[in-house]
């Protein structure tokens, strides 16, 4: 049984509505030490977030490690473009666009890339995709089933951007993002940080009841996810007695999973810290998640 | 993170629902099955490419107008009444769906409407891909957990995988399992411009098999431990392996399908010899049938156990069929047999198969389901009939 999830280490790349590029190849390249051919934009972040964070660690992944990749919409440029092209232009799609539009595709990649044959799992779950993956990668190492796990949050920017920030539901104006992050996760080595705490709640009253006993202080950190306003932050802090706010959204911009790049960002640019991130979807559901960095 | 129930001992299928071409009613799909029949259906595929190749339509509608179809909705309702669960337990139930094309047919439908009224600004695909899970929750009044898996043809597979080790540690109580795939043309077309589908008919592991038939199916399927089987002859979900082939994107290695049923017997601690029958993911195409032949030979040298493909009678419901063959096989066993292979009739000398023509009698005994999908994703899953 263990108690924490233990990170050997994190990477990952992030672009902004305004601040991106449309060639990632070289990034990949980077990163992987090559490009691979018949690959979409969406396939490319995760190559290149998940090999950053794999070459990174002090351990690089044994064969047997599973790749869990959180979406909140996937290979979306891709999808849009296959209706468009078989509902206006009247087109057959081209074989590999069809292909890399099965969401396992980029978890393939990432294994070939890094030589891993465990299994491939991408999921998702409305508003807290990336805590689903972590979810997963934590129940398989408390059954000593897997011995370590990637576990990334990826989505990217569709454009024109007005369209994409409709599909989102978003305001005209609201700042919206592009992201690939990645935590492996490990049983044994040189540990940057730990989840102590991944928990779900049914509302808010009931985690702060539980949260109290977590022993928080004004040193904590407090995040909020997509799904946490102004108001509720200051409730938390209030109740909580957190007192530090630690803001990736508004430079990260909105997309479904970037739930990661916070973690990711806090590991690489907070050490010896504490982390409450809290995430609330639509129905009022919580997901609260602490993390220590070393 | 907490495990908030105990260790359960077994797994078990409490209730399942089938939607599918064959019907809804769990009766008349086993039946159907039984006979191996195999339903006339034809649509013409599309203005692109000018073909017409079968297609197995659900019997129950798939996308409307809502985002909940009713095809979902029927297949959770038959296998939450059939497990018996009240609102209390549907409450500590999570939901673990996996499809291929979630709601795309929908988003094609809408997309289709604002182009007949001259639309020229709308905006297709605004769902998420939690969504229809969290709506899944909301219909049941689940509380719990929900996952979604998108893992091409393994999605639901995979999700039973999960969902029962889940129950299986007490992580979760109950889980409510859900395999769906709609009709959308991404899938017809992508699939079509692969030169995978057939025009004559699905015949799985047959000399002049031709391809793939694409179906339209839900399935849905309850899991529960001991605390929760009141049945009196439940089927038990024993144990399965997942795992990734990275040397090809879409057509794994036979060394693969062997590792994929290898992993499933030692995650159950059982030997070849011990399983009785084979579920084949069967799919019809040339490759898949002949590199499922030989993986599986390569675990059965001396004998391999009866073997059979129920995508002649449903077609391949892709995202789906992890959990709508699971559901439709449960039913067959409960009834004493397994189903013969609709579509097969002439043995392919180059595969060492031959699948079953007839039903197979069947009490007590356990069967290896296979379901394979694009991306090097391989799933094995074992259940047995006890009694």
């Amino acid at each position: 049984m263990i108690d924490s999830l233990k990170i050997l280490s994190t990477g990952g790349v992030h672009f902004t509505a305004e601040n991106t590029t449309s060639d990632l190849r070289p990034m990949v390249r980077e990163a992987c030490g090559k490009v691979f051919r018949r690959t979409n934009r969406f396939i490319d972040l995760a190559l290149i977030g998940a090999n950053r964070c794999a070459n990174g660690s002090s351990k690089r992944p044994l064969p047997a490690c599973p790749v869990y990749t959180a979406t909140g919409q996937c290979s979306l440029s891709d999808t849009v473009e296959l209706m468009h092209q078989i509902q206006t232009k009247h087109q057959t799609p081209m074989p590999f666009t069809f292909i890399n539009v099965s969401s396992n595709t980029a978890g393939f990649y990432i294994g070939q890339s890094l030589a891993l044959e465990g299994e491939n799992m991408t999921v998702s779950r409305e508003t807290f995709p990336f805590e689903a993956a972590l979810e997963l990668a934590w129940f398989g190492l408390m059954e000593g089933r897997i011995r370590e796990a990637l576990v990334g949050g990826v989505d990217e920017l569709t454009r024109p951007l007005d369209h994409h920030r409709r599909r989102l539901r978003l305001s005209k104006d609201a700042p919206i993002g592009e992201g690939s992050h990645w935590l492996h996760l490990g049983t044994d080595g040189e540990f940057v940080a730990e989840i102590t705490r991944l928990a779900r709640f049914t509302d808010e009253s009931r985690f702060c009841e539980t949260a109290t006993a977590w022993r928080m202080d004004k040193m904590t950190w407090l995040a909020g996810g997509n799904g946490v306003d102004e108001a509720m932050l200051e409730r938390l802090e209030t109740r909580l007695e957190t007192g530090r706010r630690f803001d990736y959204i508004s430079s990260a911009g909105y997309y479904e999973s970037n739930a990661a790049q916070g973690i990711s960002r806090f590991i690489q640019e907070k050490p010896a810290a504490e982390l409450l991130h809290v995430n609330r979807d639509s129905r009022g559901f919580l997901t609260a998640l602490r993390l220590v960095t070393h | 993170m907490q495990r908030p129930f105990p260790k359960q001992d077994a797994v078990y299928l409490l209730g399942t629902g089938t939607v599918c071409a064959l019907g809804r009613d769990q009766g008349i799909v086993t039946a159907r099955l039984r006979e191996a029949e195999s339903p006339q259906a034809s649509i013409a595929l599309s203005d692109i490419s000018k073909g017409k190749v079968s297609y197995f339509r659900s019997t129950t509608p798939g996308h409307t107008a809502s985002l909940l179809p009713p095809a979902v909705v029927a297949a959770i309702d038959d296998a939450v009444a059939e497990a018996g669960l009240e609102d209390e337990a549907l409450a500590e139930t999570a939901v673990f769906v996996g499809t291929s094309s979630l709601d795309i047919g929908y988003w094609e439908q809408r997309y289709t409407e604002a182009l007949a009224r001259g639309q020229a600004d709308f905006v297709p695909v605004e769902s998420r891909y939690g969504g229809l899970a969290a709506r899944i929750a909301e219909h049941i009044g689940s509380r719990e957990r929900e996952f979604v898996y998108n893992t091409a043809c393994t999605s639901s597979a995979n999700a039973l995988l999960h969902a029962a080790r889940m129950v299986r540690a007490g992580f979760v109580r109950l889980a409510l399992v859900v395999g769906v795939e709609l009709l959308n043309r991404i899938s017809l077309e992508g699939f079509e411009a692969l030169m995978l589908l057939s025009r004559d008919g699905v015949r799985p592991f047959d000399e002049k098999r031709s391809g793939l038939v694409l179906g339209e199916g839900v399935g849905a399927i309850i899991l529960g431990g001991d605390a929760d089987c009141t049945g009196t002859n439940p089927l038990r979900f024993v144990a399965g392996f997942s795992h990734t082939d990275t040397s090809n994107l879409t057509a794994s290695k036979s060394e693969s399908i062997e590792r994929s049923i290898r992993g499933a017997l030692a995650e159950a601690g059982l030997l070849p010899e011990n399983i009785t029958a084979i579920k084949a993911h069967g799919t019809a195409t040339a490759l898949n049938d002949e590199t499922e032949a030989v993986g599986t030979r390569r675990v059965f040298p001396e004998q391999l156990p009866p073997l059979t493909s129920i995508k002649g009678s449903i077609g391949h419901t892709l995202g789906a069929c992890g959990a709508l063959e699971t559901a439709a096989l449960s039913g067959c066993l409960h009834e004493g047999f397994l189903p013969p292979t609709a579509g097969f009739s002439r043995p392919d000398p180059k595969l060492g198969v031959v699948p079953m023509r007839t039903p197979l009698t069947m009490g007590r005994g356990v069967v290896l389901c296979n379901y394979f999908g694009f991306g090097g994703n391989n799933t094995s899953l074992i259940i047995e009939k006890s009694r």
